[in-house]
């Protein structure tokens, strides 16, 4: 095997790997089976004996497993088996002779495969794939070329220099074409592929119910909630508003539809800019700032209590621009009955603890200081491991255990206000977030997720409590969660934000927002220097041209001559290769033909006697090769006979 | 670019081989390119194959003055270089040349001598004078010395050490004549007499002048020395050799190469001209490892030729 198709082999099975690697998490074990023993197949090649036999058990085989895969095709599971369908082509071709054909095509489908992987995942590392597939690609469509036409070619390795460049020039373009037409490319204002809708996973963090006790454990996944781009704000104003549950069924607080009026005022001063770059997610409610009033870009509903609900379900990735007033007030201007229900079977405790403190104080503000009061004296901890379950959780909670996370803070605080005939309501979201200064946003995890009391005060204005802050251990619990990120890691997230932002959100919108700033821009410079940009382009050009002028004088001619010529020779002699210990004179003496003398005595003159070819003896060289073509003749491989040996031996 | 006074040298190439000395062109060759490079030719052959007829023939058709030493086990450098002698007459001591001051001269199997004689005509040699009693006697131009040595003899020899056998050029053996050429030589007898009446075709300053051409005008590319370098490298790291070809070696690679370009009809050196010269040059430069022995020195070297890709491009 000649040192350029084995170059081109290993080229082949790192474009085939580099296909699968996206996609080999979501493929059935049996496809991911198969690849591999494709792969090994197609490695084990020359070492087995490859008879019909074993051909035709391989092409049914191949058949077998694409039929099962294509039998998985459904209307709502579309793209999975077809990448399975792929990934089982592509290890057959793998297994199969390296002919230039079969290589051709294993590349398409290489690159199919890589395309196909986008519709699985489009984290930013395609990016990373992407490149390095054109690289790859690309070098092997100019290696193919070259054994295609000669199987047998050998490259010296100084050639491989020369080619080098060119093979990086290649995708260096392709790439910045890509990057260009990626930007000026008409695009839809969404994509067309989400009519193959993918399934929402389930809910981790915010929830549309909350029922205090139902986990005895909580479980931090760090998944990323949404990033909100806007300024750095104060720790105590950061909580993200999602969903209002005004209901509670026995133990569970949920969401009802009877929804009294109200009304929003917003603070003084400018409202808080946000806008939210939120990751898919099952449920349709959308955060923004507690509390704002407006929401654009996604097609949504504003419900009486401040909760924005999306009118379309998907799984995608959604931005929305809202703007948060958060010294704003809402004041309820209809009757407060449903948030002051109370489910009957509360236990007796709750109930007398309440009946204690409202005994004692009058008025919103006295009654809620005094469950402060009472929350403060129970030493309730902050913990979100190991409780306990118990059918009376909130008992369990205030009296017992004495331990519990925000949801037992908020439910039991809000029940108890209730029952001291303060209108209250759960209010589920999210707590702090850590600021990237880099992408200027706030990062979200799902562990933020938080649950708050919202409570009627006596002039009908809602009012934000935060009952967690109450537990002994509240300071130690949220500065663990206000906790910084590390500078690389905030790198990262500045990186994949500007990913999502700039790339997989990238839709007719913003298109148009290029369109026009670079049409402002290029107005600008057309005013200031067109004469200094054409100067420049010119000096350019004059540049590029120098510099081939000086690199055809640097013998890269002379080389390619040289190299067709020896090529030629070994043709005529019917060998695969010259030894590379034949010089030219020798190679000349050996053949006895008059074109190959010529040839040494013209290039050698050249070479070693450090001058250049002239045009003209070029031209007569290439002619010489040329006239070669037509000749044979046999070379008996021997080094020059040497001076000093006469046949007597030491 | 004209190759000055080739044709003569070409020409006693041709006399020589063709009527004097048949069967020994490459032997000729040989003593030539030492002849054009400076230096000294050792011929390693058993006797009575003809290295006095070869030495002899190319006094003759050169034209130069031709010495002859025999070497013995009580040789005295003094044997070589002369003598002073006392004149009555004038009342003073009076220089008597030795054999060294000819043009040519022949040390015939120069491993029977003593090595304190050895090494003062090694270092004439390499001098190209002699200093006597305080006094420098330049030799003539040119000089060359052609030795022989036996190399089946070992009973009362001198091996010369690695150090002078560094001052030869090149070494060559003579080798059977071909059994047809042979027999004409056994039917015709021996051509000493002959040798005797060749015209010279060249002069002395010829001779200088094509030395000098050879040493200053024949250019050696970048990649030949290149190509001589990785020589040299491939020989310092091959197991088969306690060391490897000096950098003096490498000199000697190049000088040897230009003259065999010469020779060729070239003003530049090409790799070919460095292979054919190589195993003359080097080979006795070289020392095989004692657990090596049974290589063939000479065939272990072109193993390394045939290693060591030729610069094309």
């Amino acid at each position: 095997m000649s040192n350029l198709q084995r170059l081109l082999t290993w080229l082949l099975y790192g474009a085939a790997l580099l296909a699968l690697l996206p996609v080999f998490p979501f493929i059935a074990r049996w496809v991911q089976i198969f690849f591999i023993a494709g792969l090994i197949a197609g490695l084990l090649r020359s070492r087995v004996d490859w008879n019909l036999t074993l051909h035709r058990l391989a092409v049914l085989v191949t058949l077998i497993a694409v039929v099962i895969s294509g039998m998985q095709l459904t209307m709502t599971e579309v793209v999975l088996p077809l990448v399975q369908v792929l990934c089982v082509l592509l290890a057959a071709r793998l297994a199969s002779e390296k002919t230039p054909r079969n290589m051709l095509q294993t590349f398409v489908l290489a690159l199919t495969l890589l395309a196909a992987s986008s519709l699985l995942t489009l984290d930013m590392i395609y990016l990373a794939y992407l490149a390095l597939m054109i690289l790859m690609l690309s070098t092997s469509l100019v290696l193919l070329s070259f054994v295609h036409v000669d199987p047998a070619i050998q490259l010296p390795v100084q050639a491989f220099n020369g080619l080098g460049i060119f093979l990086l020039a290649i995708p260096a373009t392709t790439l910045v074409l890509m990057a260009a037409l990626f930007f000026v490319l008409p695009r839809t204002p969404t994509p067309l592929w989400n009519i193959i809708g993918q399934e929402g996973t389930a809910a981790v963090g915010m929830s549309d119910q909350v029922r205090p006790g139902s986990f005895s454990d909580l479980a931090s996944t760090g998944a990323i909630a949404f990033r909100a781009e806007t300024s750095e704000l104060p720790d105590q104003l950061l909580y993200w508003r999602g969903i209002v549950l005004d209901q509670l069924d026995g133990q569970i607080w949920r969401r009802s539809n009877r929804l009294p009026r109200e009304q929003f005022k917003p603070g003084g001063g400018t409202g808080q800019e946000v806008v939210f770059y939120a990751e898919p997610k099952s449920d349709h409610y959308l955060v923004a700032l507690d509390r704002s009033d407006r929401l654009q870009g996604v097609s949504h509903r504003s419900e009486a209590d401040g909760v924005f609900v999306r009118q379309r379900q998907d799984y995608k990735r959604i931005t929305y621009r809202t703007v948060g007033w958060p010294q704003g007030v809402a004041t309820l201007s209809d009757a407060a009955e449903i948030y002051l229900a109370v489910p009957e079977t509360l236990s007796v405790p709750v109930r007398q603890a309440a009946a204690a403190i409202s005994n004692q104080h009058f008025g919103f503000a006295e009654r809620v200081a005094g469950l402060e009061g009472f929350f403060l004296q129970q030493q309730l901890s902050y913990s979100a491991i190991n409780l306990p379950q118990t059918a009376t959780p909130l008992a369990t909670f205030l009296f017992d255990s004495r331990r519990g996370y925000c949801e037992h803070f908020a439910s039991s605080f809000a029940i108890m206000l209730r029952l001291m005939d303060v209108p209250a309501r759960l209010v589920g979201g999210y707590l702090g977030g850590t600021y990237n200064r880099f992408g200027k946003f706030y990062l979200v995890t799902e562990d933020r997720a938080h649950v708050w009391v919202e409570a009627l005060n006596d002039e009908g204005e809602w009012v934000r409590i935060d009952p967690s802050r109450l537990a002994v251990n509240a300071e130690q619990a949220f500065s663990a969660a206000v906790a910084g990120r590390s500078y690389l890691q905030s790198l990262t997230d500045a990186l994949f934000h500007s990913w999502t932002r700039r790339v997989l959100n990238y839709d007719v919108q913003q298109q148009f927002q290029l369109l026009r700033e670079a049409s402002t821009r290029l107005a600008l410079l057309r005013q200031v220097k067109f004469s200094w940009l054409a100067g420049g382009m010119m000096f350019m050009a004059l540049c590029g041209v120098v510099a081939f002028v000086w690199k055809r004088g640097g013998g890269t001619q002379d080389k390619g001559l040289l190299h067709s010529y020896l090529r030629q020779v070994a043709r005529c002699a019917g060998l695969k290769r010259l030894p590379p210990e034949l010089g030219l004179y020798q190679l000349a003496y050996l053949s006895g033909h008059p074109l190959c003398r010529e040839f040494a005595e013209s290039y050698g003159a050249a070479f070693y006697g450090g001058k250049k070819l002239d045009p003209c003896q070029n031209r007569r060289l290439r002619d010489v090769v040329r006239q070669l073509k037509r000749e044979r003749f046999v070379i008996e491989v021997a080094l020059p006979q040497c001076l000093g040996d006469n046949g007597r031996s030491e | 670019m004209e190759l000055v006074h080739r044709e003569p040298i070409l020409g006693v190439i041709d006399t020589l081989s063709s009527r004097y000395l048949q069967g020994k062109i490459k032997a000729i060759r040989t003593a030539l390119i030492c002849l054009l490079a400076e230096g000294h030719l050792l011929i390693e052959d058993i006797p009575g194959l003809g290295k006095t007829s070869l030495a002899l023939g190319l006094a003759a058709a050169l034209g130069l003055d031709f010495g002859r030493i025999q070497c013995t086990g009580d040789l005295l450098p003094s044997d070589i270089t002369g003598v002073s002698i006392f004149n009555r007459e004038d009342n003073r001591f009076h220089f008597v040349k030795g054999p060294i001051f000819n043009h040519l001269l022949l040390v015939d199997e120069i491993n029977r001598t003593l090595p304190k004689t050895q090494s003062a005509l090694l270092e004439a040699m390499e001098e190209r004078r002699v200093t006597l009693e305080g006094v420098t006697y330049e030799l003539p131009e040119p000089f060359m010395v052609i030795a022989t040595q036996n190399p089946l003899d070992h009973v009362g020899t001198f091996p010369l050490p690695e150090s002078q056998l560094d001052r030869f050029l090149m070494t060559t053996d003579i080798g059977y004549p071909p059994p047809a050429l042979e027999k004409q030589i056994i039917r015709r007898g021996s051509v000493r007499e002959d040798l005797t009446r060749i015209k010279p075709l060249l002069s002395h300053e010829q001779i200088i002048e094509a030395r000098q051409f050879v040493r200053e005008k024949i250019s050696l590319h970048e990649k030949i020395a290149d190509y001589i370098h990785q020589l040299l490298q491939r020989s310092r790291d091959h197991s088969a050799f306690i060391n490897g070809i000096s950098t003096r070696g490498g000199i000697s690679l190049a000088a040897a190469a230009r003259a065999q370009a010469y020779l060729q009809g070239r003003s530049f050196v090409v790799p070919e001209d460095v292979q054919v010269v190589a195993l003359a040059v080097v080979s006795h430069r070289l020392e095989l490892r004692p657990e090596q022995d049974h290589l063939n020195k000479k065939e272990v070297l072109r193993s390394l030729l045939k290693d060591i890709p030729v610069p094309v491009v």
